[in-house]
């Protein structure tokens, strides 16, 4: 394999080994773990042994003839901040590959018809998602969450709202465009209705631009829930959550407990730069002209 | 059509674009399903009380009433509703706390400015080296931070260490001084100011620091890419060229052609991005414990006080439309060029 040249496949490379890790660690991460992630008590034989709290990273708890080692520590109440990490990990990405799905659903289709049919609907749509779009994502998440409650389908649904418009804007333009270049005409002449062309000529061009904004949203998705759950509008405690945990751990973190605080935003950091620069990678090498460094 | 007119019917079309963001706010929280009084006193609430409770918010007249109403109080009585539990008026509460988050969104964005721009022109001025690359690696890596972290590495490594204050706008003294200042804006940066009260002055200035310092942390990512963006873009343009070969020098070049036209791409920028301000500030309020509006959306989601975030959800969309007013204005003084 040849080395990165440009800037765009830095990023893409960077990006794609970053959001690798976190995927992989999210879905087998509970290999690596001690097991206590909800409550302080490990279970050894079946029978319950409460972890010490606030031991720092690398700590060893001998139980019996067993050795359990807790790689980066155990938080206030004695729960592995390891296992808290990679079983929150997994609750992250759900709610931000849904919330992906939901906003890129939701706002394409929007977009293909607010472009295409044109008139008042078309006004209509685009003054509504221009002062969606003016509007604070996590303001709007707030809002939404404040009152569909937490749980995984509401907490996306309130973040995927934020994220529609953006792709109403770019999808719309691209129909714009789109629809009066020489093989859309060819098309409706050669007889197509407007369903055919919006949907085998039109919304194909629109995917590379999509597919680009995609990792985009889910990055800030990521750093959304983790806003909501740090006001402690995520999922309910003691699921973990990093965002939760960052706000719960916060006195103890400022006390000189650095590794309950750390890890949790490490994690954060990480899941959303590894997504930012796969979008970014690809956007640069799928939409070209746009960074030129 | 003269600048003053342009800026007269730009005024003119703030109401609208207010109106269509109130419509918004009202969509959002009241078709969707949901009900604020469950919400708040629970599910087994009995159905007589249930239904007292709606009657008393209105909730159990037609949708289309209730949009009226909304809009009616909203915009003519100013009237945001009362808290749940101590039946305080939102608009009061808001009223209370605005001044110390414009102060902290002020002070953050100057801070922003400051890295930004001169991250940005550096790098424009040397885009052959190594900078460029430097500023995109920050600007990632700084969008990738949620802000409440960022304040809280900044209290366990920063002010922890040299024993600055953690939270709050003043020490618990100070506080009940200040509000017996002479000079009461509620503005504390301008009340110590005017009653000559330097101490207290110097005190706010070291709480301000941090989160001031971690908001524009923040939003200096997005300044310095765009800044480097866009003064680059007009360096590659023919009167740079031209400015070149007569021989100026490059800083020159840089401030004179490259920055000034690069000066409208910024404030769109600038512009957007007070909505990411205000969201930041929430976080960054929450962490400081500052006394702003968004510390105030954090106490009503955690009394679950349905009316205050309401009510500040609707300050956010009036200040949001009040600063893109603000910003089409600026346009029409920075750049000659643009068309009323």
């Amino acid at each position: 394999m040849r080395r990165p040249k440009t800037f765009g496949e830095w990023s893409l490379l960077t990006g794609g080994v970053l959001t690798g890790i976190v995927v992989v660690l999210a879905v087998f991460g509970q290999y690596l773990a001690q097991g206590n992630v909800t409550s302080s008590y490990i279970y050894v034989d079946s029978r319950p042994v409460e972890v010490p709290p606030l031991l720092p990273p690398l700590s060893q708890v001998k139980v019996g003839e067993e050795t359990r080692v807790f790689y980066l520590g155990t938080d206030q109440l004695g729960r592995d901040v390891l296992g808290r990490l990679l079983a929150g990990a997994r609750f992250v990405l759900a709610v931000a590959l849904l919330s992906t799905l939901i906003s890129g659903i939701v706002g394409t289709l929007l977009g293909l018809i607010s472009g295409y049919t044109g008139g008042l609907l078309d006004r209509a749509l685009s003054v509504t998602m221009d002062s969606l779009y003016s509007l604070p994502g996590l303001i709007i998440a707030i809002a939404l969450a404040a009152l569909l409650g937490t749980g995984l389908w509401n907490i996306s649904m309130a973040i995927a709202v934020a994220y529609i418009p953006s792709y109403f804007r770019m999808v719309r333009g691209n129909v714009l465009s789109l629809k009066n270049m020489p093989f859309v005409e060819a098309a409706r002449i050669s007889g197509a209705g407007p369903l055919s062309i919006t949907v085998r000529q039109i919304l194909p061009n629109t995917f590379p631009s999509i597919a680009s904004l995609l990792p985009i949203t889910f990055a800030d998705a990521i750093i959304t829930e983790a806003g909501l759950s740090f006001l402690g509008l995520g999922i309910e405690p003691p699921t973990p959550d990093w965002g939760f945990d960052l706000n719960k751990g916060r006195q103890f973190f400022l006390a000189g407990y650095w590794w309950i605080g750390v890890f949790p935003g490490l994690a954060i950091v990480v899941s959303v730069l590894g997504f930012l620069l796969l979008g970014e990678g690809l956007n640069e090498i799928l939409n070209p002209k746009r960074w030129e460094i | 059509m003269g600048l003053k007119e342009y800026v007269f019917s730009r005024i003119l079309l703030t109401p609208v674009m207010l109106f269509i963001l109130l419509t918004f706010v009202f969509l959002l929280l009241r078709v969707l399903p949901g009900d604020p009084i469950t919400m708040l006193e629970g599910k087994n609430i009995p159905e007589d009380v249930l239904a007292r409770r709606r009657a008393e918010l209105g909730l159990d007249k037609p949708i289309y009433v209730q949009y009226i109403d909304y809009l009616y109080s909203v915009f003519v009585k100013l009237d945001l509703g009362e808290t749940a539990l101590e039946r305080v008026p939102v608009a009061y509460l808001i009223a209370v706390r605005l001044p110390a988050t414009i102060e902290l969104a002020v002070s953050s964005t100057i801070i922003a400015a400051l890295i930004g721009l001169s991250m940005g022109l550096l790098s424009a001025r040397y885009q052959y080296g190594r900078l460029p690359y430097a500023v995109r690696v920050y600007s990632s890596v700084v969008y990738s931070i949620p802000v409440f972290y960022i304040g809280l590495l900044l209290q366990a490594f920063l002010a922890k260490p040299l024993g600055m204050p953690t939270t709050g706008r003043l020490s618990p003294i100070n506080m009940v001084l200040a509000d017996s200042l002479p000079v009461r804006t509620g503005f504390i940066f301008l009340d110590s100011l005017l009653s000559g009260r330097l101490d207290i002055l110097s005190d706010y200035l070291i709480h301000l620091l941090l989160p001031s310092l971690t908001l524009g942390i923040y939003l200096s990512g997005v300044f310095s890419r765009v800044t480097y963006l866009s003064v680059e873009d007009a360096m590659s343009q023919e009167y740079t060229q031209a400015a070149r070969g007569r021989g100026l020098r490059e800083w020159t070049i840089v401030k004179r052609y490259g920055l000034r036209n690069a000066l409208i791409p910024i404030l769109t920028m600038a512009g957007l991005q007070v909505a990411a301000l205000l969201g930041g500030a929430v976080l960054t309020e929450t962490t400081f414990n500052w006394e702003g509006i968004g510390l105030l959306v954090y106490e009503g989601i955690l009394k679950r006080d349905y009316a205050i975030v309401q009510g500040a959800v609707t300050i956010y969309a009036v200040l949001v439309s009040l600063t893109s007013l603000i910003v089409d204005v600026l346009y029409a003084y920075v750049d000659p060029r643009v068309r009323y």
